[in-house]
């Protein structure tokens, strides 16, 4: 404290302090300044002397007027933070330092003050604020602990967001023991201790992802992050940061597990799903499109259009109806669609395709979904022909038990009838004609009987084993069998199968088939013309086609068409036709899986084609 | 004994022409009795009757069951023809099919032609009163 009187001289002295330092008198004026002063704001030397601080500084604060009056009354205040404002306007903080300036006497004459540039320092504690709440937040809402090992005092500091991720209170003491215990025992603490020791011993700092089991004995996924910090090269301690990723590990776990779930949902579903682009290669095929496309894996399909795929027809089908897709926006379900595979086979699917749409309404791409349906159709085929035959059979039941009824009654009426008259009959001449009469039904019954009972043999035997026969050859020895009639009718056969075709059948009933078909050509021959009765083959879909043509007298289909291959028609006037013949021709080939039809035309001739089926 | 000049037989069975015959001749005067052996030639000599303007039979006997014609074509073609008479047609039958039955009546319905539905065997007393309502 300076006490003594201040001489003319001290005024050079003081100008040259090293410290920013000015004298004022109680009517606060400036006695003495050093020159750091009057540098500091900006001052010449001469401006301040004898000048009113007041007037100096416009903006003098309260306090610091205050102070000074504290000062003059030879009090010690407190330092106060000053802004000043320079001429160029940049503001700088300076705290101002109050001492009482004493006499020779001990009397306070006036204050020193002494000014300080803490622009720096407050900048400093700004940033420390700011650092810590930064700090202080990001480890609350991101659940981010940290704590510290100091060696030299054996001790562990733990945040307080440490704290409770480990669901401690602030009066748990905290050391490395304990805190390596609550690792899960196993992998988790294993891992730690290691990396603790390591860090120790190789200088290494680490980052693990670990499991915890807090005190609460709540499983935890944590996040531990670790680094030995040394003073002047030697050990010191640990800083670890420990962040508490229970909820992201599970949300990842969750979200994992749903992408698994779709993934095996999609790989192992028996239809065929892919995802193409708007350049419409294909991003993402599952495993039955992968099959179906013919590829092993997923990164042999990525990137290629339908064109790499298939032929070009093929592509270009498929391609015609993505863009339709794709331009229309709108889905296309459940189109029955036939695919062509390169060996030449088919396959029918169901095909569905999906427009993709991103956030803006664009299209990013399609859905295609194929399920093959061959089986189904194959299946729903065989269901219908196999409804069309039981509808035939019952039909043909229901035809065959009225003629059977109605025929064995018409002998049965006749023997009633007959029988009656015979009863009351006198005349031994009439008797007789009656009882030739009813031996005549007698016999028409016995050949009735004969001739249900070969079709009920057709109808039942169709197990009688089928062979390859050459057409050729069967024919032939047909028309050596009826070579006599032929001869007598002048009747022509020309056969234009070619040599060496072959036929599956049940000989016995080709023959017979055959055999009625030409005996009533040559039969209804029309009268002044000699038959000619052509016989080809032909292939048609799955069945081998033998044409049988005749110039013979000719059917009105319109008229009798439908009664064609019925039992006991008979459409001409000819005694020696029992209206049989044709429908056993139809059993016999229905029993071997074939199928007949007829095309006629009065007085031009009849066509019959044969069909016969090769897979049955 | 009732007189009848005209009667159709049409059936192809010989057994049951020749039991109408015997019975008709038991019961009745015929003048005139036809065979036919299917619906065909019975049509086409009623047409001839018709162009000729001779005597239309009084009374028909039908079977259903024939070869070329059967009687069902052959009612359908009869009906369709420039009768005014009321002729009687008698179906005889060995079917006891119901449909049939059936169809019969339905035939009934559409002509003023009296048509009866009958079963073989046919007994004398049905044609006695056949021939008497006539």
């Amino acid at each position: 404290m300076l006490r003594s009187p201040l001489k003319a001289n001290d005024n050079i002295l003081i100008r040259q302090l090293p410290t920013p330092i000015a004298f004022i008198n109680k009517d606060f004026k400036v006695v003495f300044a050093a020159d750091k002063w009057t540098q500091e704001f900006n001052f010449n030397h001469g401006e301040v002397i004898d000048k009113n601080l007041r007037d100096l500084f416009e903006k003098l604060g309260d306090t610091t007027i205050k102070s000074l009056r504290e000062c003059f009354r030879g009090q010690q205040p407190q330092p106060n933070i000053e802004v000043y404002t320079d001429p160029t306007f940049k503001e700088s903080y300076f705290e101002w330092s109050f001492s009482p300036w004493y006499d020779e006497h001990g009397n306070a004459i006036g204050a020193i003050i002494q000014t300080e540039d803490v622009g720096q320092r407050i900048k400093s504690d700004l940033e420390k604020d700011k650092l810590e709440f930064l700090l202080q937040e990001t480890s609350r809402s991101g659940k981010i602990g940290n704590w510290e090992y100091i060696k030299t005092q054996e001790t562990v500091i733990g945040c307080p967001v440490f704290r409770n991720i480990l669901e401690i209170d602030e009066h748990f003491e905290l050391n490395l023991n304990n805190i390596i215990d609550f690792f899960k025992s196993g992998y988790d603490r294993n891992t730690i201790s290691m990396a603790i020791f390591s860090s120790t011993e190789n200088k290494t700092s680490w980052k693990e992802k670990l499991q915890i089991i807090t005190a609460k004995g709540n499983l935890k996924w944590v996040m531990v992050s670790g680094k030995p910090f040394y003073k002047s090269g030697k050990y010191a301690g640990l800083i670890v940061v420990t962040q508490d990723i229970t909820d992201f590990v599970h949300k990842e776990q969750k979200t994992k597990a749903n992408e698994h779930l779709l993934r095996t949902l999609i790989n192992n579903i028996p239809i065929q799903v892919h995802i193409k682009d708007t350049k419409f290669r294909k991003i993402l095929a599952n495993k039955s499109e992968l099959q179906f496309c013919g590829f092993q894996s997923d990164t042999d399909i990525i990137g290629k259009t339908d064109f790499d795929i298939f032929d070009k027809e093929t592509a270009q089908k498929y391609r015609d109806h993505d863009l339709e897709v794709m331009i229309s926006q709108t889905p296309s379900l459940n189109t029955e669609l036939i695919h062509k595979h390169a060996d030449g086979s088919f396959s029918t699917f169901l095909t569905s395709k999906i427009p993709l749409k991103g956030e803006n309404g664009e299209i990013t791409g399609l859905v295609g979904i194929n399920m093959d349906i061959t089986d189904l159709k194959k299946k729903e085929k065989e269901l219908k022909t196999l409804n069309h035959v039981t509808t035939q059979q019952n039909k043909k039941l229901i035809n065959f038990a009225h003629i059977v009824s109605h025929n064995l009654r018409s002998h049965s009426a006749n023997f009633s009838m007959l029988l009656d008259f015979l009863t009351t009959e006198e005349d031994e001449e009439e008797k007789a004609r009656i009882m030739k009469m009813l031996r005549e039904s007698s016999d028409n019954l016995m050949e009735t009987l004969h001739n249900l009972n070969d079709i009920v043999t057709i109808s039942s035997e169709q197990t009688l084993l089928k062979k390859k026969i050459n057409i050729n050859e069967k024919i032939h020895s047909v028309l050596k069998n009826i070579s006599t009639l032929l001869d007598q009718n002048k009747a022509t056969v020309v056969c234009e199968i070619p040599d060496g075709v072959f036929i599956n059948v049940i000989p016995s009933y080709f023959e017979s088939i055959i055999l009625s078909i030409l005996t009533n050509a040559v039969r209804f021959k029309k009268p002044e013309i000699d038959p000619v009765i052509k016989i080809s083959v032909n292939y048609v879909q799955n069945y081998t086609q033998i044409k049988i043509e005749d110039n013979g007298l000719g059917i009105d289909m319109k008229k009798n068409g439908h009664k064609l291959f019925g039992m006991y028609k008979t459409f001409h006037n000819n005694t020696s036709t029992k209206g049989l013949g044709l429908f056993i021709v139809k059993n016999q080939i229905e029993a071997m899986g074939g199928k007949i039809n007829a095309q006629s035309q009065i007085d031009v001739g009849s066509t019959f084609n044969l069909y016969f089926n090769e897979e049955h | 004994m009732k007189n009848i000049n005209t009667i159709f037989i049409i059936d192809d069975d010989p057994i049951t022409v020749y039991g109408i015959k015997k019975i008709l001749n038991s019961v009745a005067v015929c003048q005139h009795i036809h065979e036919f052996k299917n619906g065909q030639t019975a049509i086409d000599e009623i047409r001839k009757i018709i162009i000729e303007n001779t005597h239309l039979p009084e009374l028909i006997f039908l079977d259903i069951n024939m070869p070329v014609m059967d009687g069902w074509e052959f009612l359908e073609a009869f009906i369709s023809l420039p009768i005014s008479k009321n002729i009687n047609i008698n179906i005889v039958t060995s079917s006891i099919d119901q449909y049939d039955k059936e169809k019969s009546e339905n035939f009934k319905s559409l002509t003023h032609h009296h048509i009866a539905f009958n079963s073989k065997p046919i007994r004398k007393s049905e044609i006695e009163e056949i021939t008497k309502a006539i």
